[in-house]
């Protein structure tokens, strides 16, 4: 009779476990179907972006006004292209920003870099470091300032603030 | 080690408070602008160096959009400076006025940890 006792129990834990098992690969598969498919998503958004790199003429600033169907009465043109002729545009005007904004990061660095390696930072200095930040982020103007404050603040950098307002 | 560290910054806190002239008339105060770099802390009434002919001392924040920096030379002409886009701190430094007691305080790289403005009638007014 014990055996039989042990013999049952026995059978309830494996049965118990080979649930939780199958359980367990199910939640697995579940979620690698899940990241499989976050990845084909993230490849197909890729691809349309390639797409998009490849349709923007990046050595002819003109070729927005020589893009087909821009002479052409509104509603005229295909839908589909009108949209690839927008994003371009669109994609370009982004473009442009994104180089405005680097050049005034590049601009209020160098201004940072010139006074570390002169060793003195004076208003004028600020002056040229607001005047060529304007349009940054209150962190990335900040970030700036904190590199001229460290260079200060370990005795390279002289404050000259001569003439005193 | 911990115990002996927040017992030096104490003393140091202790002696950069002792070391401050802080010139009482009645009820008012005007501290000089006091540089503590064992502590990277300023502090002082923004009114003192105005107030104080003979003395290349000032202590100031400004704030421009989103960014803002704070600014401590003491007698000696020792300069500490720092930064922020914190909105809390940036808050603060809008806060200062003339007659305003500052104080702030500054990481290795530059930026504010910290500052501190008092408004109070405590403080000598800027002439």
């Amino acid at each position: 009779m014990k055996q039989i006792v042990t013999i049952a129990v026995l059978i309830v834990t494996a049965a118990t476990a080979a649930t939780l098992l199958i359980q367990r690969s199910r939640e697995r598969a579940a979620s690698f179907e899940q990241v499989r498919s976050q990845n084909e998503e993230l490849t197909r958004r890729l691809a349309r972006l390639e797409q998009m790199l490849a349709a923007r003429p990046l050595d002819r600033p003109d070729a927005t006004r020589t893009a087909p169907f821009e002479n052409l009465p509104s509603g005229s043109a295909p839908t589909r292209e009108r949209s690839t002729q927008a994003s371009i545009k669109a994609t370009d005007a982004d473009a442009r920003k994104v180089a405005e904004h680097t050049e005034r990061v590049q601009a209020g660095n160098a201004i940072v870099d010139r006074a570390i390696q002169a060793g003195r930072w004076s208003p004028a200095d600020l002056a040229a470091l607001d005047s060529a930040t304007g349009g940054l982020s209150g962190a990335e103007t900040a970030e700036m300032m904190a590199r001229i404050s460290a260079a200060i603040n370990s005795d390279q950098v002289q404050l000259d603030m001569r003439p005193r307002p | 080690m911990k115990r002996n560290r927040l017992g030096l910054c104490a003393l140091g806190f202790a002696g950069a408070l002792l070391s401050s002239t802080a010139a009482f008339a009645g009820w008012r105060s005007s501290q000089e602008v006091v540089i503590w770099d064992v502590l990277s802390f300023a502090n002082g009434d923004v009114s003192y160096a105005s107030n104080t002919a003979d003395t290349g001392q000032r202590i100031e924040c400004e704030s421009k959009g989103g960014s803002g920096y704070c600014l401590a030379e003491d007698q000696t002409g020792l300069t500490r400076q720092c930064s922020t886009s914190d909105s809390d701190l940036l808050a603060v430094i809008r806060s200062l006025k003339n007659d305003s007691y500052l104080s702030f305080s500054w990481d290795t790289n530059g930026h504010c940890t910290n500052i501190r403005v008092d408004n109070s009638s405590y403080t000598v007014p800027k002439k």
